[in-house]
């Protein structure tokens, strides 16, 4: 509660255009933002864009934010839920150029290259199932999993019960793993 | 007791509050085992996938826009700055003249008229200096902090590689301009994101600069005609992506302007292309009729006529304009018809502001004041080596009207300074109705070397940060045993980057995806987008069934990077391959060698 207080405070403060604040905020959300909008675009380039982009809306919107029934972190989700949606549709339209970051992984110089191949393909086919989920069931996925959220936080931030939480939790999963399947994903430790 | 649903069972599993091994996990729900095992799997898979962190630099320059933005939202305070080493030394705080608009105009124009200076190096995209002037303009970028700087700064970039572009398309060497493409994506790209998150009434006032140049754009492009089917794979493929950024960049900018009730249409916008570019004895050049919309001035136009005139320099306010050139020329005579037609009035602190901001950031331009309400000119000479005083004193006109006049001391200052600089002589004048002539002889000094010695060479350096990406990987099936691919490095810094890069096959033939084919070489990365096509082939053994393409980049210690392409069916399928099919050489590539080889793993 100390840190929900503590958070509060600084919101306040940004509101007024307080740079720090602002920083403050940033540093707190900035990891779990982009993780999040990784999760929904599948390309870390994109995530930046998009996160910075979230951010710079915050500060847009953040007079408008009102303690009543929302959190601020389920408060700025949703700018980011809307930020992803705009871009998936703003490149819709475009080709798409799959990429896939290895990170530290990068084989045969660093790291096992089947544990590499692994990873880059099992990313690239969670992303292309997280494209086929619902708008919801992609949501939780990205919130519980991006975002690091409880059920209580998510179904605040879907504003649903968190029994519908557990339900598309649930349905999710179970949807991505049919989905990864039938496009031919298949474990290395198979 | 009740029996818990799966979904129940699913969520006390990944919740896991006793912290148990998925074994006692899937015991406690012995009859859910077989759906809840590969569910646990895949959520721990997922909940590990952590993207590529994101560069410590980037990350502060992300935070540093975010701040600023929130500071350009407190209107009496000023715009915190990241307090440099030399933090002892006067800040923006302690120089209370800066916060005032008209200086802060006048120090943004000075940043974007520089910015544009050094872009109007005569130097062309198959010149090796061009390199250099690409990355001097981003160093001058990097100077501009507020948002609605940067914007102009990347829209005015972008208006200059246009001109560069139409440039090459009138020698015939479009084909030789890929870096300018490249160029002109990334500053269009850039200038867009940041607009969008820019608000207010400073978002309807760039909408304007960004609509004008979104149609520079498209009429440029439509220009080169039948030039573009001829040009190679990679420069059409930045070609489209042109064309996507301007149509997207061209209707937001557009709506904005509607949501603000003005009607894009009715906004003047430039005739591209408009006249022959910078002659090969600089003797003229003109521009269009881009009205000043905002206290800074018209910086598109400017930018433009600068560019454009490469050594001579316009500035247009619609109907009060002049031109620096040979009167004699068609392109002056041209010039001063098209001008003629220019409509709207601009404000007056925008001549002045940009007029002075020219003076005093280039105090080795030869400026000179103009007649009966016209502006300014200033007409870069020689690179600049030296100090030229300038004065500047207000009379009143005709009308009674103050008019601001910048004479220069050239006299005593250039003669002081070194001999590298060649003034222009002293300019006589023509009143025009709508536009002012000043003649120029007609033997020019040679158009000015690239911008001063950023760096001693346009040479490829080890960066001391890493600010390369791979922005992209792509690969297609080319023949039934060869991959074409294509990977895209990005280099965000201002300097050429030296790198090696490593190209893998990778095959999926039931025991997860393994190298067998690799590809080696250098290259040298320009600031910017840098393409690199290639193929690699391999005789793909039965029962493959995915393949993909790992391509990473090493410039120097902790700065490697990788990605991979999205993987893609085998290429079995026999096929005839054309010509244009083949493989083609990488670029740029200044060694590689093949490496085949199975991993016999």
């Amino acid at each position: 509660m100390a840190q929900l207080d503590d958070e509060r405070s600084w919101v306040e403060r940004a509101r007024t255009g307080d740079p720090e604040a602002v920083g403050w905020l940033y540093e707190r959300y900035f990891d779990r933002l982009y993780k999040y909008i990784y999760l929904k675009v599948g390309d870390p380039t994109e995530a930046e864009d998009i996160t910075e982009q979230v951010f710079l809306k915050m500060i847009e919107a953040i007079g408008t934010f009102r303690w009543q029934g929302s959190s601020f972190a389920s408060w700025l989700y949703r700018i980011a839920h809307n930020q992803v949606v705009d871009t998936l549709r703003r490149n819709s339209r475009r080709p798409q150029v799959s990429i896939e970051p290895i990170g530290d992984t990068l084989p045969s110089e660093r790291g096992d290259p089947y544990r590499h191949a692994e990873q880059s393909d099992f990313r690239d086919h969670l992303h292309n199932a997280m494209a086929k989920l619902t708008d919801l069931q992609a949501q939780v996925i990205a919130l519980k999993f991006g975002a690091d959220m409880s059920n209580a936080q998510v179904a605040e931030a879907l504003d649903r019960s968190e029994g519908a939480v557990k339900s598309l939790q649930y349905s999710a999963l179970q949807n991505l793993q049919k989905l990864m399947t039938i496009e031919g994903y298949t474990s290395g430790h198979e | 007791m009740e029996q818990a649903s799966i979904q129940d069972a699913l969520d006390y599993c990944l919740a896991n509050p006793d912290r148990l091994s998925v074994e006692q996990l899937l015991n406690r729900f012995p009859q859910y085992r077989e759906e809840l095992g590969p569910m646990l799997a895949l959520s721990a898979s997922i909940e590990s996938l952590a993207p590529p962190p994101v560069p410590t630099e980037r990350r502060a320059s992300m935070k540093a826009r975010v701040v600023q933005a929130a500071a350009a939202r407190q209107p009496t305070q000023a715009i915190p700055v990241a307090r440099p080493a030399y933090a002892s030394q006067p800040t923006v705080r302690s120089l209370p003249w800066l916060r005032h608009p008209v200086w802060i105009g006048a120090a943004l124009a000075a940043v974007v008229v520089a910015l544009v200076w050094w872009a109007s190096a005569s130097s062309l995209p198959d010149n090796p200096f061009y390199g250099t002037k690409l990355t001097t303009e981003n160093v001058l970028l990097n100077l501009a902090n507020a948002p609605e700087d940067q914007v102009r700064g990347y829209i005015g970039l972008a208006d200059v590689r246009l001109s560069d572009l139409r440039t090459m398309n009138g020698l015939g060497k479009l084909a030789s301009a890929g870096i300018a493409f490249d160029n002109y994506d990334y500053h269009l790209t850039s200038g867009f994101r940041i607009w969008k998150g820019i608000t207010g009434a400073k978002r309807t006032g760039l909408a304007r600069l960004l609509y004008t140049s979104s149609v520079a754009g498209q009429r440029t492009f439509s220009s080169f005609g039948n030039a573009l089917g001829k040009l190679p794979a990679s420069i059409q493929a930045d070609i489209t992506q042109a064309d996507l950024i301007i149509s997207d960049l061209n209707t937001a900018s557009a709506q904005a302007l509607r949501d603000n009730g003005i009607d894009p249409e009715s906004l003047p916008t430039p005739s591209v292309p408009v006249m022959a570019v910078a002659t090969p004895n600089n003797t003229a050049i003109a521009i269009g009729t881009t009205q000043p919309t905002e206290g800074t001035g018209s910086v598109s136009a400017v930018s433009t006529a600068i560019a454009e005139a490469s050594q001579t320099a316009v500035i247009s306010f619609a109907q009060t304009a002049v031109v620096v050139g040979n009167p004699s020329t068609p392109e002056v005579s041209a010039a001063q018809t098209m001008l003629a037609g220019g409509t709207g009035t601009p404000a007056a602190v925008a001549q002045q502001t940009i007029v002075s901001a020219m003076g005093a950031a280039h105090p080795e331009l030869t400026t000179s004041t103009v007649v009966s309400g016209a502006t300014g000119t200033a007409t870069p000479t020689q690179s600049p080596t030296g100090s030229m005083t300038s004065t500047t004193t207000t009379t009143p006109d005709s009308t009674g009207t103050p008019t601001r006049q910048t004479i220069p001391s050239a006299t005593a200052s250039l003669a002081a300074s070194t001999a590298t600089r060649i003034p222009v002589p002293p300019a006589s004048t023509i009143a025009l109705p709508t536009a002012t002539v000043i003649t120029l002889p007609t033997v020019q000094p040679p158009p000015p070397p690239p911008p001063p010695p950023p760096a001693s060479t346009p040479t490829s350096v080890t960066p001391s940060t890493c600010d390369l990406r791979v922005a992209g990987v792509d690969a297609s099936c080319a023949s039934v045993e060869c991959v074409n691919w294509t990977a895209t490095v990005r280099n965000g810094s201002a300097a050429m980057v030296n790198g090696a890069w490593t190209a893998e096959l990778q095959i999926n033939d039931g025991g997860g995806f393994r190298t067998v084919a690799t590809k080696r070489g250098r290259a040298v990365f320009a600031p910017g987008d840098t393409p690199l096509t290639d193929s690699l082939c391999f005789s793909f053994p039965k029962g493959t069934n995915r393949i993909k393409v790992a391509f990473s980049v090493d410039a120097g210690p902790d700065c490697s990077m990788n990605a991979t392409s999205k993987s893609i069916a085998p290429c079995l399928k026999p096929k005839e391959v054309s010509t244009s099919q083949l493989p083609q050489p990488p670029k740029p590539i200044k060694e590689s060698k093949d490496d085949k080889r199975e991993d016999g793993r």
